[in-house]
């Protein structure tokens, strides 16, 4: 068998292979980097092409593509502009541009082509470009029609990776705009309601002080009047912390999670990294040790909690552990199961261990910006 | 006889406590003063913003400031703060107020110069004045 019956073979392999389109895929499931991905499908590539180079290049906002990154034998992957010199392919277009001087390619002798590009088309949208090309052989004859069912895949992969990405996002702001509502709701019952209510409370007391010292049945009305007020603001107060803890603004998770504590019926043990994290963190943190206390106290039958909340890695890590009765599970339309979603909305992780008889711990992990 | 003002609003002799009431809500402020001063206690001035409670706490000098924690934008930590670094306003005790739940920031009360907390909906002349009376020296 000639190299090029080799190389084209193979390609056809690697093309059918579930096996490459698993390991992709799970690159771009797990959110691998753009650059990352044109990597490890040049690497797949690449092993056919004994002294070959792959590109891929990205049409950029100014209509004009622009470098993903190349990839060679000789271990020089890179995005240099140099290397992505020849890749000049229109979206649909097919033909061949040149290699580019310096990039571990030198063109062929005549004959078959050495340098094949084919165009990235991601939902019916031109996207990029991917090229190929040989330093010491002539690529074979059906190696347009090989890259192009490559490209084909690689655009699949990509518009799988667009659509993760957008649900991602849209997710993460539905989480934000109803972090933003509660706010704005507790806000306003604290600046209106309760500040009327309050008021007119201290009204009736001020009424009761003036009837006189004989009327003892008017002021116990009043008296009685006061003290529902009073039962009523006790009320609204526990809703408005139920709709948003504004304790988190004022004083952190620190102050806000050691309240918590204090109302958990089962003794608690805190330790809570100091510092101050980003609003929608601090709010998710709260509300996962909130549910995982409110759940101690409902279901584990525990005599003690562990509450921490540190940072590693530029993450956030959150742990409630009871010493309670296990067998706690994620079911759906619970408490639980809302907690992931709004773990996951942040790009975070919510991980339950809990075997019957042994304990139950809550493990929350969400990355802080910038990481 | 109609109520006459209650004998411990008056922690000198023939002087009724006087204080300052710092909110930034108006149906508040209103409420308050009549109430205290029915009780007894004399209040010199009432400020809906922290830079106006800091100002009228150093010419009018009142015994006792009562400050609402979540003055608007400001914080009444904030202001509580200033007003024990200020030596005009050192030795006036700082009682905060909130209609938010004592039990969520008692820390950061108890971390702050202010001698204690009130929940406004237990604001009286005879809950300041036992504040006031428990201030350290
Ligand atoms: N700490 C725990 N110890 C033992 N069992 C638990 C614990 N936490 C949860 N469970 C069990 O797991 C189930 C799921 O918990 P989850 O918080 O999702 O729902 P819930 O508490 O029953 O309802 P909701 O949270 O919606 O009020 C619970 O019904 C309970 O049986
Ligand atoms: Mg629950």
């Amino acid at each position: 068998m000639g190299d090029e019956a080799r190389a084209g073979d193979a390609l056809r392999r690697l093309v059918e292979a579930q096996a490459t389109y698993r390991r992709l895929a799970s690159l771009v499931a797990e959110g691998a980097p753009p650059a990352e991905l044109f990597q490890a499908f040049a690497g797949e590539l690449g092993e056919l092409l004994p002294r070959g180079v792959v590109a891929m290049s990205r049409y950029g906002e100014d209509g004009k593509l622009h470098p993903v990154g190349t990839w060679s034998h000789e271990g020089d992957s890179s995005g240099t502009d140099a290397a992505m010199a020849p890749v000049t392919a229109r979206p649909g277009g097919q033909g061949p541009g040149r290699p580019a001087p310096g990039a571990g390619a030198e063109p062929a002798s005549p004959g078959p082509p050495a340098t094949v590009q084919v165009p990235i088309e991601v939902e019916g949208r031109p996207w990029g470009a991917m090229a190929i090309w040989s330093a010491d052989a002539a690529l074979p004859v059906d190696a347009d029609e090989r890259l192009r069912e490559f490209a084909s895949l690689m655009a699949t992969i990509i518009a799988n990776a667009g659509s993760r990405a957008a649900l991602a996002a849209s997710r993460a702001r539905i989480v934000a705009a109803s972090d933003e509502a509660r706010r704005r709701i507790e806000r306003d019952l604290h600046d209106g309601a309760q500040q009327r209510l309050v008021s007119l409370a201290l009204a009736l007391r001020a009424a009761e002080a003036k009837v006189p010292a004989e009327d003892a049945e008017l002021r116990s009305e009043l008296s009685a009047v006061a003290d529902g007020l009073t039962e009523l603001l006790d009320e609204l107060r526990s809703i408005a912390r139920g709709v948003h803890p504004a304790v988190l603004d004022t004083g952190g998770l620190g102050p806000a999670l050691r309240a918590l504590g204090r109302r958990s019926p089962v003794p608690v043990q805190l330790d809570v990294a100091s510092g101050r994290y980003p609003e929608q963190l601090e709010v998710s943190v709260y509300y996962v040790v909130s549910e995982a206390l409110t759940n101690v106290a409902k279901h584990a039958n525990a005599s003690f909690v562990r509450v921490e909340v540190a940072v590693h890695d530029r993450a956030l890590h959150v742990i409630v552990a009871d010493d309670g009765v296990g067998g706690a599970r994620l079911q759906a339309g619970s408490g639980l199961v809302g907690l992931r979603d709004r773990v996951e909305a942040v790009g975070g992780s919510l991980e339950l261990h809990s075997l019957p008889g042994g304990g139950t711990s809550l493990e929350a992990l969400m990355p802080l910006p910038g990481s | 006889m109609t109520g006459t003002p209650d004998r411990a609003a008056q922690p000198r002799a023939g002087a009724p406590l006087t204080c300052l009431l710092v909110d930034d809500s108006p149906v508040f402020l209103t409420a308050a003063r009549t109430l205290l001063e029915r009780q007894g206690l004399r209040v010199v001035g009432a400020a809906g913003t922290a830079e106006e409670g800091y100002r009228l706490a150093r010419s009018r000098s009142p015994d006792v400031v009562l400050v609402d924690i979540a003055l608007g934008t400001d914080s009444g930590f904030d202001l509580a703060q200033r007003l024990a670094t200020d030596a005009t306003t050192a030795g006036t005790t700082v009682v905060l107020i909130s209609t938010r739940s004592e039990d969520d920031l008692a820390e950061l009360v108890q971390a702050s110069p202010a001698v204690g907390f009130l929940p406004k909906a237990e604001l009286s002349a005879r809950s300041v004045l036992s504040l006031f009376g428990h201030r350290e020296p």
